[in-house]
Parts: structure tokens; sequence; C-alpha cells
């Protein structure tokens, strides 16, 4: 089974568009207060781009019946790139196709995962 | 922290499990131009040309970031940096503050479960839950691990999504 992998690259601009531009999470002057040498992309910033992959590889039905379950694991800064994976851990068969378990993540430009999780979702047909 | 302070502590973070938010609505509806913004900020690019009378879908945890904080109110980001934070006036989904004197908060990973899509013009409203609160010893002293729920339902009193955060106070 094949998912829709999403590549993004993180900008300052998006991070302040999620979070807002006066915090830790879209401002770099708030980051250094904060001990921290520079931004750092907000939670649900970073799920937003593995619902992504999950929408687009199980189509709309993901909206009522998906399932998404996250852990984030290290920092992600401005500039970083990331990419979304996933493989098969179960599929149980149905009348219509099959309820489908999923690892997922995040992995940056190093190849270290900085979000991973599990995914359920219904997949329509064989 | 004493040995004391931890048992009061404790005494404390029991109670205030289960506490939970009557139903509490939106300041607005699922609004475009916000929907926009936040798809541009996840770089969700998703469209159904058969939705109207726009094509724009709502993305999944959009409803999630519907609560603002009040007019006025401070950025809860920010008092990690204001240094006369001293945590003790942080609520989470809502709910009543936690009086824990811990400044930094870490954001431990989130569950949603997905029930129905939003769409433009759904009012959202959301209840709220304390599921669980613990009290651990990390390396660097205590840690206080609290688990809160969000249902977020539409207009119709149809459930949109449930979400379970952990967040983490040290």
């Amino acid at each position: 089974m094949k998912l829709a992998s999403v590549v993004r690259r993180i900008e300052l601009e998006d991070m302040a568009l999620y979070a807002g531009g006066d915090n830790l999470h879209g401002n770099a002057e708030a980051a250094r207060a904060a001990g921290l040498s520079a931004p750092i992309v907000q939670g649900g910033q970073l799920g937003g781009y593995l619902h992504e992959m999950l929408v687009a590889t199980f189509g709309m039905p993901f909206f009522s019946t998906g399932e998404v379950s996250l852990t984030f694991l290290k920092t992600v800064k401005p500039g970083d790139t990331l990419t979304s994976g996933g493989t098969l851990t179960k599929e149980v068969p149905t009348d219509d196709g099959a309820v489908v378990d999923l690892d997922i993540w995040l992995t940056n430009q190093n190849g270290e995962k900085v979000v991973v999780g599990r995914a359920r979702a219904q997949r329509k047909g064989p | 922290m004493t040995t004391t302070d931890d048992g009061e502590l404790l005494d404390y973070l029991q109670r205030m499990i289960g506490v939970r938010t009557p139903r509490m609505t939106a300041l607005h509806p699922v609004e475009s131009s916000e929907v926009r913004r936040f798809r541009q900020a996840t770089l969700f690019e998703m469209l159904d040309p058969e939705s109207e009378p726009d094509p724009v879908v709502v993305p999944l945890a959009f409803p999630v970031h519907m609560f603002r904080r009040p007019l006025n109110a401070p950025d809860p980001l920010a008092l990690m940096t204001d240094p006369d934070c001293d945590g003790m006036d942080r609520d989470f989904n809502g709910l009543p503050a936690l009086k824990v004197p811990m400044k930094r908060l870490l954001n431990g990973g989130y569950r949603y479960r997905f029930s129905k899509r939003a769409r433009i013009g759904d009012t959202v409203s959301r209840e709220a839950r304390y599921v669980d609160i613990r009290l651990k010893q990390g390396r660097s002293g205590p840690m206080v691990f609290v688990e809160y729920e969000g249902v977020y339902f539409n207009g119709e009193g149809e459930t949109l999504l449930s979400s379970t955060n952990t967040m983490i106070l040290r």
C-alpha cells in the first residue's frame, strides 16, 4: 500500500501564520528569550502535514472515520525540510474494503524522525 | 518542592481530574479567509470541486484552532518567555487553570478521532475535561503530565472530532 507522501520546507512565515508572530513558535526574538537558537514549529502544524498525507491517501472518508495519534520527538526549525511516511501494520477486511492501521512519521532533511505516530483509516475497494 | 508540597500538589491534581467545561461556542463560525490562512500555514492543498459554495476543504484539525483567547488576553505561548510568569494561570481548552508553579510547557502529543467534516459557515462548539493529571519525577525535577480532552460539535450538535492532548509542565 502506497501512501501519498508530503514534502514540505518550513518557513518562519508559515510558522507565524499558524501559531502567531509574538511567541517562540513564530518569532526569533521570543525564541531566543526562551533559550532556543531559533523558533520551533508548533506540534499541530507538524500534525497538519501528516493529516494531509492521510487525507490524500484515503480521501474524504478519512474526515469521518480517521484516527491519528502523534508524539513529538525532535524540534523543527525554519528552513528544515520534512517528508512524511508510513507503513501498514494491520489490515482487517470489511464488506467494502478494509480497516487499516499504520505507523506514520515525519523525517527531517537529515533522515531523523521528528514526529512518530499511528493512524487508523477505512480503505475502500479491494 | 518538598515532600509535603508534593503531597499537597498531588491532592490538588487528583481533585482536578474529571473537571469539565460546559459546551462553549467559538466566537465566530468557520470562516473562509481564516481557513485559507490556516491552509497556507500547513500548506494543505486539498480542494473538493463538489463542495458548495467554496471548494476549499476545511483541514481536519481546524475546529481545534477556532477557540481563541479573549481579546487583550496575553498569548499563553508568550508567557513562557515572560520573566514574571509563574505558570499559575495557564489553562487548557478553557478548563480551570491548573495552579501549578511550573513555567515550561512541552507538547507530549495528541490523539484525534475524526467524525465529521467541518464546513465553511459551521458554528463550532466544544466541551472539555481533564482526563488525567500525574506528577512524575524527572532528571531535572518534578513534572506534571496533563491529559485533557476536547470534543467538538457543529451547529446541529454532531460531533466533528474528539481530541486528547498530553502537555508536560516542568
